[in-house]
């Protein structure tokens, strides 16, 4: 069952580049074209021994670029051997036979090539680029001090306050020893102070309230589902842990720095690791891929058409 | 004076990719696929031919009669039939010596200048000897 899944690419491959070979005249298209899908069959077959992931894109960055070059030099050089370049130019812009098919001679190559460069440029980038995956637990926020937050709003900024205080924070990364995790993923096996950590972790970390409710939304950012969701379920429960000490009549600081303004938290929701990575956005970028290179692939074909029509006019005035 | 066509010379200089391709084949005949992968080896992987450019050239070739198909084929049973095999002809092979001797002066002219030392000289990786 999976050899056919993995042939895939490879079919798909090799009946796009057929298809594209029309892009060629079509006497050069019936002397060689069965050799060059030949040809292109085998770079296929060396491209994926030699990289099954990335082989075959880096095959179709060059073959795109050939295709586009050559194409363009076989049908001058099909123009050429009929009448002189600048009469056959000419003749391309008389409509005096079928107008639309020529102008579609012109417009479709040049369309298709620069279509299909920018779309399996934006795809190939897409793929490339490192995934980042988020995982968020939801902290609802129980009773509050009417004295220290006067609306329900400002009860959630304290609340998200107090979830990225240092207090919690610290006792986050103490309990799933971040220092050492973080010292080993980023900075080769060094083992990074307290304080550093602190500053990694700030950045893969979002809060937010959550509209209509009393809830807080604790998502974390990485490129390890696994870990993102870890690392929000322990300052979910860091920060509860730290308000219920808090609400005890013993508590000694530092749980007593957390400003009273919300109390008893209780996580509603834990943190699961997700399959799919919210960056890049793979199916947005491939839509735009598409999008824009249908504008640019149109811009050029108009070129295209704009250039030749202007070597015509040229050509038609006296001397 | 202009030159007969059968004069090598007045073919000279040779792009890059159609002097590969005769030196691809000055060794003996091969299909589109061993002249590509000869060339990538004898340049160490700086020149990848694509269908379109080696195709292109080849027709050029054909036309100008510096190389031919070759009739012979090898067993079928080592190799595939819709593969065309192409070897140099007789003119193809006085252009494809007449260029490297060419370059060949090029470089004896750059060593008088000691712009380059014998080392200068040692082969690409993958070409051979």
């Amino acid at each position: 069952m999976n050899a056919p899944r993995s042939n895939h690419p490879f079919r798909f491959s090799l009946g796009l580049y057929r298809r594209l070979l029309w892009l060629y005249p079509a006497q050069h298209r019936a002397k060689y074209g069965a050799a060059m899908v030949q040809l292109f069959r085998d770079q296929c077959r060396d491209a994926r021994l030699k990289s099954p992931t990335w082989g075959l894109a880096a095959l179709w960055l060059r073959t795109l670029s050939d295709l586009a070059s050559t194409s363009v030099a076989e049908r001058l050089a099909a123009l050429k051997e009929r009448k002189t370049m600048t009469d056959k130019l000419g003749s391309l812009f008389a409509f005096r036979t079928t107008p639309l098919t020529t102008r579609l001679m012109v417009f479709i190559p040049v369309f298709v090539v620069v279509f299909l460069s920018v779309f399996i440029g934006s795809v190939a980038i897409t793929f490339i680029l490192p995934e980042t995956y988020a995982s968020t637990a939801r902290v609802k926020i129980e009773a509050f001090e009417a004295n220290t937050a006067p609306d329900a709003l400002s009860h959630q900024v304290a609340a998200m306050k107090n979830i990225s205080s240092a207090a919690v924070l610290e006792r986050a990364i103490a309990q799933l020893k971040l220092n050492e995790e973080f010292g080993k993923k980023y900075y080769n096996g060094e083992i990074l102070k307290t304080s550093e950590t602190m500053e990694l972790l700030k950045h893969q970390l979002r809060l937010a309230p959550v509209q209509n409710t009393s809830l807080i939304a604790i998502t974390l950012y990485s490129d390890d589902p696994e870990e993102a969701a870890r690392i929000a379920n322990a300052v979910a429960e860091a920060y509860r842990d730290i308000r219920q000490e808090a609400r005890s009549p013993s508590a000694t600081s530092p749980v007593n720095a957390l400003a009273i303004s919300d109390s008893s938290p209780i996580i509603i929701d834990t943190a699961v690791p997700e399959r799919v990575p919210v960056r890049p956005n793979k199916p947005l970028n491939i839509l735009l891929g598409a999008i824009v290179g249908a504008i640019l692939a149109s811009a050029a074909g108009a070129s295209a058409l704009a250039l030749l029509l202007l070597v015509r006019r040229r050509k038609s005035q006296p001397s | 004076m202009v030159k007969p066509q059968t004069d090598p010379a007045c073919r000279l200089p040779l792009t890059p990719a159609v002097f590969h391709v005769l030196l691809a084949l000055a060794d003996g005949e091969r299909h589109g696929y061993a002249i590509m992968q000869e060339v990538a080896a004898s340049t160490g992987g700086q020149i990848k031919l694509g269908p379109g450019t080696l195709y292109g050239t080849v027709k050029r070739l054909l036309e100008a009669q510096l190389i031919e198909e070759s009739d012979e084929r090898p067993d079928p049973q080592q190799d595939d039939e819709r593969r065309r095999y192409y070897r140099l002809t007789a003119v193809g092979e006085q252009v494809v010596r007449a260029e490297a001797r060419r370059y060949a002066e090029i470089v004896a002219l750059a060593r008088a200048k000691k712009l380059i030392g014998r080392t200068a000289l040692v082969p690409l990786p993958g070409g051979g000897a």
